[in-house]
């Protein structure tokens, strides 16, 4: 799964917290230029953990990389020449980011009072050309939702460092779409029209000029084939 | 409904560079042999033109911003010029500037310029830039062809099409522009080719290969229009008027509404049905003489053909593999080899479908002329992608009819 970096230590503690039981003491200590110990003790909480999610369950779901050009590709430990796509400036804006924030980085629509309409982005005037209604949304999360895939292509001409690069139309239960990114496909899965699909938070492109990594949501099959 | 544009104007000239890989010429020179050719064509001076549109897509690639490149390029002396931009639609941009100037009298003479000059950027395919820089936040990493590609998705799946019958009739659409582009001397690829060709060329996005996408060349044109009155005064005759402009934007309804389920334009549909209306039309099947469409992508141009209300729902497959859209056909499509082969070059496209249409309503298509006397001429210009676009429409035709 390769190494976290400042993530790694809280990583071990929610891998430690799957075993947990009420009870036991869980130190946490991390070290590179400082360092911090933290102690925890588990609660009767975790009984509600389902494991879903978590350490195990995403190395469950992992998938094997067994091209070791592959390997160095991805972790840089070759130059690629990634081509005249990749070359576009991001001009990343920290205060349109910071604006956008909860839309990004939480995933957050909005639902229209008025008509009930789900929709991401969430915008001052309702998307249902049937309502209309100005500044009616309240926040609503897409981040848990399920999805199905509504058209899709595998993409060879856009910039991917794991080309081709895979897109497509989704639309969340209960409303809203999105054109999303998708992760995780390999070649030997099979995309229809229809699928489930969850979303998972990834890195969305570099911006190398200013030490910049900018994440959002993508879409995975609900259901994917096990191994490369 | 507003009593419209038709028959208001009509077209006094036209000129069109030869589209392709120009190295030797910057996007200035393109713009000079398009105008010359219009200029002559027109019969006039360049000093009647009252005012002028300047449509380009991408011009940091090229111009640059404003209309000063045009005004400069052409030395017009000081009249008003306005560069516009509405993505591939930039050319019909500038020549809705120059219709609604003459019909609205605030212009005798108006002129509409495109231009576009990507290959010297070395890019395959529509540069990279950025989308905005909140779009940029969250929109999928996507480009033309890719976005493109999913008509095809939705199509089939919508239609239940076999994925291979549908790849076939794309290869159709791709072969008959080829052999479109062969009698065009302008055109910037003039290779004939077969549908096995298609079928089996490299992926660009799936299922679009590379005979399923348009290219991006270099090239300009240019339409001078006037009313009418002032084209007979200056000895005009068998006008080419135009019935109707129609242009339509995405609100967010594709992209953000669950009611459209990507296998069709809903702004094709709208600016189609308000131009058949606008040009008097009620049964298009029977009464417009051919199209030039958007086909950025066999797909594009499929599905368009439903959108435009000549195939029934479902059924363009049908239609092309019968050869309904051929040259020889009942309505031919992209007679000029479109922009599958005739190029694309952004800003000018718009404006170089009604030269075809222009010059096959006058009789001076040659080797590609229609036997039977065209009436009406549609031309379709979308820009953006399925999901969120604008979408150009213009008829063209005789005079009276």
């Amino acid at each position: 799964m390769g190494e976290a970096g400042s993530a790694q230590s809280l990583i071990m503690l929610a891998h430690a917290l799957e075993t947990a039981k009420a009870g036991d003491k869980i130190l946490v200590a991390s070290f590179g230029q400082g360092s911090d110990a933290l102690l925890f003790e588990v609660t009767e909480v975790i009984n509600e953990f389902s494991g879903q999610a978590g350490v195990s369950a995403s190395l469950a779901k992992g998938r094997k990389v067994t091209n070791y050009n592959r390997f160095l590709a991805f972790n840089e430990g070759i130059e690629m020449d990634l081509g005249i796509r990749a070359e576009v400036d991001k001009n990343t804006g920290l205060t349109t980011h910071y604006r956008n924030r909860f839309m990004a980085q939480r995933m957050v629509g909005g639902e229209c009072s008025n008509c009930g309409t789900i929709q991401f982005p969430k915008s001052n005037i309702c998307v249902n050309e049937n309502c209309g209604a100005i500044d009616t949304q309240k926040d609503h999360p897409f981040a848990e939702k399920t999805a199905t895939l509504n058209s899709y292509t595998a993409d060879r001409l856009t910039f991917s460092p794991d080309p081709p690069a895979y897109y497509g139309m989704i639309q969340f239960e209960g409303g809203g779409r999105l054109m999303n990114d998708f992760t995780d496909i390999f070649p030997d899965d099979e995309l229809t029209v229809g699928m489930k699909m969850r979303m998972v938070f990834r890195v969305k492109d570099y911006d190398n000029k200013r030490g910049f990594r900018r994440y959002f949501w993508k879409a995975v099959p609900v259901d994917t084939n096990a191994g490369e | 409904m507003a009593t419209g544009i038709k028959d208001k104007v009509a077209i006094l000239g036209m000129g069109c560079s030869r589209f392709g890989e120009r190295w030797n010429d910057n996007a200035e020179d393109l713009i000079v042999e398009a105008f010359v050719e219009a200029i002559e064509d027109a019969g006039i001076d360049k000093s009647q033109i009252d005012a002028a549109w300047f449509g380009t897509g991408i011009e940091e690639q090229h111009v640059g911003k404003s209309a000063v490149p045009l005004s400069m390029a052409l030395r017009l002396p000081n009249i008003p010029v306005t560069r516009v931009e509405n993505y591939c639609a930039s050319g019909s941009e500038a020549l809705r500037g120059a219709v609604y100037a003459v019909a609205s009298g605030a212009a005798d003479i108006a002129m509409a310029v495109g231009v576009e000059k990507l290959k010297d950027t070395g890019y395959g395919g529509l540069p990279q830039r950025s989308r905005g820089a909140v779009n940029d936040l969250f929109w999928a990493n996507a480009s033309a062809p890719g976005s493109f590609a999913q008509l095809a998705s939705a199509y089939a799946a919508k239609h239940k099409i076999n994925a291979k019958d549908l790849k076939r009739a794309m290869a159709h659409v791709s072969v008959k522009s080829h052999e479109n582009g062969s009698k065009n001397p302008k055109a910037h690829l003039r290779n004939k080719i077969d549908e096995d060709k298609v079928m089996n060329a490299p992926m660009i996005a799936e299922p679009l290969g590379l005979f399923d996408c348009c290219g991006v060349s270099d090239g300009s044109a240019v339409a001078i229009v006037t009313t009418p009155e002032i084209a007979k005064s200056l000895g005009k005759k068998d006008l080419v008027t135009v019935k109707a402009m129609q242009l339509s934007a995405s609100n967010g309804r594709e992209a953000q509404h669950n009611s459209w389920d990507g296998s069709h334009f809903v702004t094709t549909r709208a600016a189609a049905k308000r131009a058949y209306q606008e040009a008097g039309i009620t049964n298009p099947r029977e009464q417009i003489s051919m199209f030039e469409v958007h086909d950025c992508f066999s797909i594009t141009e499929l599905v368009t053909m439903e959108d435009l209300f000549i195939s029934s729902e479902g059924r363009a497959v049908n239609d092309i593999m019968d050869g309904f859209y051929d040259a020889d056909g009942k309505i031919p499509c992209q007679i000029d080899g479109g922009l599958k082969c005739f190029g694309h070059p952004i800003g000018a496209s718009g404006i170089r479908m009604i030269y075809e249409m222009y010059l096959q309503l006058s009789g001076r298509a040659g080797e590609r002329q229609r036997e039977d006397d065209p009436v009406f001429g549609m031309t379709h210009n979308l820009g953006g992608f399925p999901h969120q676009n604008v979408c150009s429409l213009t008829i063209v035709g005789r005079e009276g009819a």
